[in-house]
């Protein structure tokens, strides 16, 4: 039992995590087709910015789309417009969220929680009136902007071909798990934390909330930006659609989906999520009524989502195992 | 730049009807936020049952304000249901957490309309066609007819919260909830009656507002900002500040779209965080006590 | 009769328990005197009584029932409450402050209104004054009468009153807290009241609770307390009232 016991706590302890975790995406990176793998990974990394922001600070952003269109677009602007290179393009792109997210940060952070979900929804509702019908001329308004055909392959893994590009986004999606791992141990991440939990008392010991909220609001939406760039250069095109605000609640499900605050919870998201829609959108056709209420049930009944509600219940059902096999040796 | 007079006439009776339109949507959300703490977007879904529903019965009867009617009823009693079953459990605890179930509640909605009339957008036929002349300017009727209801509806929820007991109950457990709960009132049953109220004024918002658009199952989510932003400028939980800035929102659209079309969008959202940037609860929002 | 059996509260995020585990017993007609330094979780006790806030464990029973089985609202109208910070809604005159639970329990109107007039003239403010002020037109001891008839207004059996006397001088106090003993007597109510002031737990209550972190340290007569008290500070407690005495008489023994 209690060795059982050790042994799962050490296979769920971090770094096996990550490690088991890489080795599980590339099986399925093997075995699954290369399109849905490629959407699920980048998905994935969307989604931790998300998770970070809901989980480590308390705070719900109904306006993902906005940060995720900055980076796809700041990408899709150098391809377009400047140079040719993938990777430069990525690098644009995410200077281009941080960037973002340090202007509009000061204003956002200050904001009590409700009303913070609130405009960051009004903000990606701007930035898609701006990239659909303001800035048509830069833009392309509805038309968006193509450049598959422009980009030059890269060395090593070539990002113009989407297999090689799976392992790339494996491994940005891995680094940027290490990194939330990372922040989770520093004086920061318990700050993070604790500013969720009780906002005066941290104010007491002395450290200032605002400033830990605007450094995890960049990091948050400099990924989200990230994620915007490379969903860029993997369709080698953007449009408003990509950060159209009836999307807005997609990140925030996707974290409730995989449990918020959890390291393996975006990926575990993205994935069910991904393949849910694949399959239901066959199946029944009715996307929002499925999405909808699972959304709900979630919230009455599993809100720690699949990885916070499924190991418990599978460690209560093998204790259960453990019992019956018990008593029938008996 | 030279505009014309009658131009900015119709455009300013433009903007007071869909201000109106807007102020019912946002009354709804603003006094359950006030009284429950909870952000309430499946208003928007009342809304789209409303309309639907107003679609329907004017199909089946002919009657369009027969229709409208029904639509209110119906989004008061699809605001029933929902607090009964799911809103009931989540009162206690963060807005956000409302604002997340509401949401999918929105959607799953929005999939069950879908189911029951189809995606293909439905025309309501405008009950009158009348026009009426303001200084050479042609103006609909059925635009203040709009208005109208909206002032209606205004004066009555004024009459409601301010003379009535079960209005100065509602307004008290705004103030502190615990203190009217210690009395032993029924909150729960506040809590119902604001939240079908709710419900019904966005249904009735759906009703009226139908034969100016189309009727399509994604009404609710082009709506969404626009009353967000109504909300957040006027503050969460004040009806004045809803009012005012409904109509401040709806001439801004209008006005803004005889200026620069494409801008006219986007405006409110300047001025929304223009508005936060310098006071972070709204133009009237109320001193939360934390609960 | 109020009885607290094991009584215990631990709020969310909390390292140990904001209160007990508590026994008490009230009988019916007592008034206690529920004293303790600040944060010893007598209003979160108060609190618990008529389910503002639900216990973590052990349970509250009136008249030999657990309420934990009974409405809450039900509950809260046989119990008179009179909070910490006196509570009178501001936008609402005080007759309506105290007729809101009847009107909306639907008494009949000349009911409610001869109601309102009693309470008024038990509380010793003059109806036709004080009926149609708002709150902040009155002074703070007319607000903390408002309060206590907007209490009685149901008529409850048991009186919950947290610290009704607080914010008052003196005099007033000295003349509030007589006059609900004096309610209290011609009501037949059980009441709790906390304060912070011994002195007056001494000449008002007929026992005495002593809370300290959430635990009662000791019950008593004022006498009892006196002659044997349980602790060092129980005794630093109850010689509050004489070392002030002492202290005033030397003060004026010696001006200057
Ligand atoms: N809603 C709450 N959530 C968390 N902790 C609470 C809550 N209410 C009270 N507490 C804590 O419980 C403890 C007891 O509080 P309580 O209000 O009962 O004290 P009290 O004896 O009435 O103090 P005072 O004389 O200052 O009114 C305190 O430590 C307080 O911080
Ligand atoms: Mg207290």
């Amino acid at each position: 039992m209690t060795a059982a016991k050790s042994l799962a706590s050490r296979a769920l302890s971090w770094w096996w995590g990550i490690a088991a975790t890489l080795l599980a995406t590339s099986l399925c990176a093997v075995l699954l087709p290369t399109p849905f793998m490629n959407e699920v990974m980048i998905f994935a990394i969307y989604v931790s910015g998300c998770n970070f922001l809901i989980g480590r600070l308390g705070f719900i952003s109904f306006g993902q789309p906005a940060y995720l269109a900055i980076g796809a677009y700041c990408t899709a602007f150098y391809l377009f417009y400047v140079g040719t290179n993938p990777l430069v393009g990525l690098g644009v792109g995410v200077l281009g969220g941080l960037l973002g997210a340090i202007i509009i940060g000061p204003f956002f952070v200050r904001l009590r929680s409700d009303y913070f979900a609130m405009v960051n929804l009004a903000l990606a509702v701007v930035l898609f009136y701006v990239t659909q019908k303001l800035l048509v001329s830069i833009t392309g308004g509805d038309n968006g902007l193509w450049f598959l055909t422009q980009m030059q392959s890269t060395p090593l893994l070539d990002l113009t071909a989407p297999a090689q590009f799976l392992w790339f986004a494996i491994i940005v999606a891995t680094a940027v798990t290490v990194m939330f791992k990372y922040l989770d141990g520093t004086i920061f991440g318990a700050c993070c934390l604790a500013s969720r939990l009780n906002e005066d008392k941290l104010q007491f010991i002395g450290y200032d909330n605002f400033k830990i909220r605007l450094v995890a609001f960049i990091i948050a939406n400099t990924v989200t930006a990230l994620a915007g760039a490379m969903y860029a250069i993997y369709f080698g095109f953007v449009s408003p659609e990509m950060g159209s605000p009836s999307r807005a609640a997609e990140p925030v499900i996707v974290t409730l989906l995989g449990g918020v605050g959890t390291l393996a919870g975006p990926l575990i998201g993205a994935f069910a999520y991904t393949g849910m829609k694949d399959v239901i959108s066959n199946l029944i056709g009715n996307w929002e009524l499925f999405i909808g209420f699972l959304l709900v049930f979630i919230m009455l009944v599993a809100d720690q989502g699949i990885w916070g509600t499924l190991p418990p219940a599978a460690r209560a059902l093998l204790v259960h195992l453990r019992r019956a096999a018990g008593r029938a040796r008996n | 730049m030279s505009l014309d007079p009658r131009l900015v006439m119709s455009s300013v009776i433009f903007g007071l009807s869909i201000g109106g339109i807007y102020f019912l949507l946002a009354i709804g959300l603003s006094l359950c936020f006030g009284l429950m703490r909870i952000i309430s977007l499946d208003q928007l879904l009342y809304y789209s049952i409303g309309a639907f529903v107003t679609y329907s019965v004017g199909v089946a009867t002919g009657q369009f304000w027969l229709g409208v009617a029904a639509g209110a009823a119906a989004g008061g009693l699809a605001s029933l249901a929902v607090e009964r079953l799911i809103f009931r459990r989540i009162y206690a605890r963060d807005p956000t957490f409302s604002m997340i179930t509401s949401f999918g509640l929105l959607f799953g909605g929005i999939g069950i309309i879908k189911f029951v009339w189809g995606v293909v957008p439905r025309p309501v036929e405008v009950p009158t066609l009348a026009q009426f002349d303001v200084l050479g300017t042609q103006i609909p009727v059925y635009r203040l007819i709009i208005v109208g209801i909206a002032v209606v509806v205004y004066a009555l929820i004024w009459a409601f919260l301010h003379r009535t007991i079960v209005g100065k109950a509602i307004r008290a457990a705004i103030e502190n909830v615990e203190h009217v709960e210690g009395l032993g009132i029924n909150v729960g049953r506040l809590f119902t009656l604001t939240f079908v109220i709710a419900g019904a004024l966005s249904g009735l918002a759906g009703g009226v507002y139908a034969p100016l658009i189309l009727v399509d199952p994604m009404m609710g989510l082009e709506m969404l900002a626009f009353v967000f932003m109504v909300v957040i400028i006027g503050g969460l939980g004040s009806i004045k500040g809803t009012a005012i800035s409904a109509l401040i929102i709806g001439q801004v659209v209008s006005l803004g779209s005889l200026i620069y079309a494409p801008a006219a969008q986007m405006a409110p959202f300047v001025i929304m965080l223009a508005i936060l940037l310098i006071r972070p609860t709204g133009l009237f929002g109320v001193a939360l006590t934390r609960r | 009769m109020i009885e607290l059996r094991q009584l215990r509260k631990r709020f969310d995020h909390a390292d140990h328990d904001a209160v007990g585990p508590l026994d008490l017993r009230v009988p019916p007609g007592e008034l206690l005197a529920l004293v303790g330094t600040s944060g010893s979780g007598k209003s979160t006790t108060l609190h618990m009584i008529n389910r503002l806030v639900e216990p973590s464990a052990g349970s509250v029973l009136i008249d030999g029932i657990d309420i934990s089985g009974q409405d809450p609202v039900a509950l809260r109208r046989g119990i008179g409450f009179v909070f910490q910070a006196i509570g009178l809604f501001a936008h609402m005159s005080v007759a309506d402050n105290i007729a809101i639970t009847p009107r909306l329990l639907r008494w009949p109107r000349d009911e409610v209104a001869a109601r309102v007039d009693g309470l008024l003239e038990l509380v010793h403010l003059d109806p036709a004054i004080y009926r149609a002020r708002m709150p902040h037109q009155l002074s703070g001891g007319q607000r903390q009468r408002a309060a206590f008839a907007r209490a009685l207004a149901a008529r409850p059996r048991i009186m919950l009153m947290d610290e009704p006397f607080g914010a008052l001088d003196p005099l007033t106090r000295d003349e509030l807290s007589a006059e609900f003993r004096t309610i209290h007597e011609k009501l037949g109510l059980t009441s709790i009241i906390v304060t912070h002031d011994m002195t007056e737990a001494f000449l008002l209550a007929d026992r005495i609770a002593v809370m300290r972190a959430g635990r009662l340290v000791q019950i008593g007569t004022a006498r009892a307390l006196l002659a044997d008290p349980a602790d060092e500070f129980v005794r630093q407690m109850v010689r509050m009232p004489r070392l002030r005495a002492a202290r005033l008489a030397r003060a004026m023994g010696e001006p200057g």
